[in-house]
């Protein structure tokens, strides 16, 4: 029996501006799923990732994490919130002015976990992504592919029990992306769940996992390989 | 506060300033710049106060005796003078002292009072010090009033005029202070806001990665903290230097009558107040430009 850690409610998301991203969304990541967002640009994926990372709102509906309807999180119960989740996103996000090391420290040292400590995972994780050699190197001596390794591990540091990856391939190319959803399915098999965003069809249709599909803004049928289900 | 937080606002600020050199420099100069001039009009305008001052108490009343009172009548005028209100002092020159005077400004052309000894035309005379010397006409008033006062002068008309330029002096100094200083905060405010913007992006991933505002802001605040007080002990050391050599100078030209403030009198109140100023405005800078990026 899987149990769901993010559940939304007939969520809809109006933006300021009128634009309608999602509309009367129902659905759910369960615990150790691996599940994909897929549907073409502008179908709301994004926005449904922000959504459960509490970046936006929703216009109406709700968003359960754990439990916990998370429009209710106050904004000293935030930052708590957000290092449950490990965020990748298709732009990578790295601090510029930070070596690898201290990008990937960063999420520890909002953790407020102590030194000794992140000296010790900050290796461990970055030996993960394979990039133990880099850690004095800065985001803009490494390959794309380098750089979302990186967003990888400091997404994982801090041993998440989400990850959401949005469009991570996006900015790879085929080598890198496979190495890229080869890490997200280990981690995944430890028992993180995965929500990843993708138009990258390809890859939803080999891995065969449970797949979401949007079209402007409304949840469908995913016709691919790919299993589908409403819900649950 | 944690030890361990503090430790690490001093770490990123200290590497932030490292790794941002130039933007870090550009902004310590401005600081410079504008605290070095915000000293500069301030060390004028404590000069100028402090010559006011002076000028000020350089004002007496002259009061002349008549020549034909008693010298018991005399010493009665004197305590007569004393008392009237807004005195507070009075100096006795009888005649013969004030011929030695005369001698003395003379110098070389001092034959010229040979055989006055014994017929000296000097009358005798008492010098008054007003408490304030905007009192000095009434004094002078209230003098020529007593009896065996053959004369009174203050340099009327000059006085009044006097009265009026160190007053207008005072006023402008601190409108000057006062523009000046609002120039400085303006320029330390843009310049650091500026060195903030370009890491706008940065703000933005550590509150997504479920950072605390302090968790951003402490860094932020102690980097403005280190520019601002850097760049005004930099200014307070140019100046203090600066002021130095200019007061030995004017010290060494003996045309100057007037005196500077002493070095060592400045000396505190440029570093203190200079000081104070870059720390404070360092941290309101930083906390103010930062706090426009905290909401993500």
């Amino acid at each position: 029996m899987l149990f769901g850690l993010v559940k939304l409610y007939n969520v809809t998301k109006i933006y300021d501006n009128g634009v309608k991203a999602l509309t009367d969304v129902t659905m759910s990541v369960n615990k150790g799923e691996f599940l994909f967002i897929t549907g073409p640009s502008g179908a709301g994926k994004t926005t449904l990732t922000r959504l459960i990372h509490r970046e936006e709102l929703p216009t109406r509906g709700q968003v359960i994490f754990d439990g916990k309807n998370i429009a209710r999180i106050k904004s000293k119960e935030m930052a708590l919130f957000r290092r449950r989740i490990g965020m990748v996103f298709q732009d990578f996000r790295l601090l510029p002015r930070k070596t690898v090391f201290e990008n990937v420290a960063l999420a520890l040292e909002i953790a407020g976990e102590p030194w000794r400590e992140i000296k010790k995972r900050v290796p461990e994780v970055l030996d993960r992504v394979g990039l133990l050699s880099k850690v004095k190197s800065f985001p803009s001596q490494l390959s794309g592919g380098e750089q979302q390794r990186v967003s990888l591990a400091r997404a994982l540091v801090n041993r998440p029990c989400l990850v959401i990856a949005d469009e991570p391939t996006g900015n790879l190319d085929m080598e890198n992306a496979r190495e890229l959803i080869r890490l997200l399915l280990e981690i995944n098999h430890e028992g993180t769940s995965v929500l990843m965003a993708t138009h990258a069809l390809d890859i939803v249709n080999t891995l065969g996992k449970r797949t979401l599909s949007l079209e402007e803004g409304r949840l469908v049928q995913y016709e691919g390989q790919g299993t589908y289900r409403y819900g649950t | 506060m944690e030890l361990r937080v503090l430790w690490r606002w001093w770490r990123e600020a200290l590497v932030s300033l490292f790794r941002n050199g130039w933007l870090a420099l550009s902004a310590i100069g401005m600081v410079l710049v504008s605290l070095l001039i915000l000293g500069f009009v301030c060390l004028l305008a404590l000069n100028a106060a402090h010559v006011s001052r002076m000028v000020e108490e350089g004002i007496e009343v002259s009061v002349f005796v008549g020549e034909e009172l008693a010298p018991d009548l005399v010493s009665q005028l004197g305590k007569e003078l004393g008392q009237i209100e807004g005195v507070a002092g009075v100096t006795f020159i009888p005649k013969e002292q004030a011929l030695e005077k005369l001698r003395e400004d003379l110098g070389g052309k001092s034959g010229l009072l040979t055989g006055l000894e014994e017929d000296n035309p000097l009358p005798d005379a008492f010098r008054l010090r007003p408490e304030d010397a905007s009192l000095v006409p009434a004094i002078a008033r209230q003098a020529e009033a007593l009896p065996g006062v053959e004369k009174v002068r203050y340099g009327e008309g000059v006085v009044e005029k006097l009265l009026s330029l160190t007053n207008w002096v005072r006023v402008a100094a601190v409108g000057l202070v006062a523009i000046f200083g609002l120039a400085a905060v303006f320029l330390t405010m843009t310049t650091i806001r500026l060195s903030i913007l370009s890491r706008q992006e940065e703000i933005g991933i550590m509150k997504l990665l479920g950072a605390t505002n302090w968790f951003v802001r402490g860094p932020f605040i102690l980097e403005g903290i280190i520019i601002g007080s850097v760049g005004a002990m930099l200014a307070a050391s140019f100046l203090y230097w600066g002021y130095l050599s200019l007061v030995e100078q004017i010290e060494r030209a003996t045309f100057v009558f007037i005196q500077p403030v002493a070095g060592s009198e400045v000396a505190m109140p440029i570093f203190g107040s200079l000081l104070a100023c870059g720390v404070l405005l360092g941290a309101v800078s930083s906390a103010l430009s930062v706090h426009r990026f905290l909401t993500v």
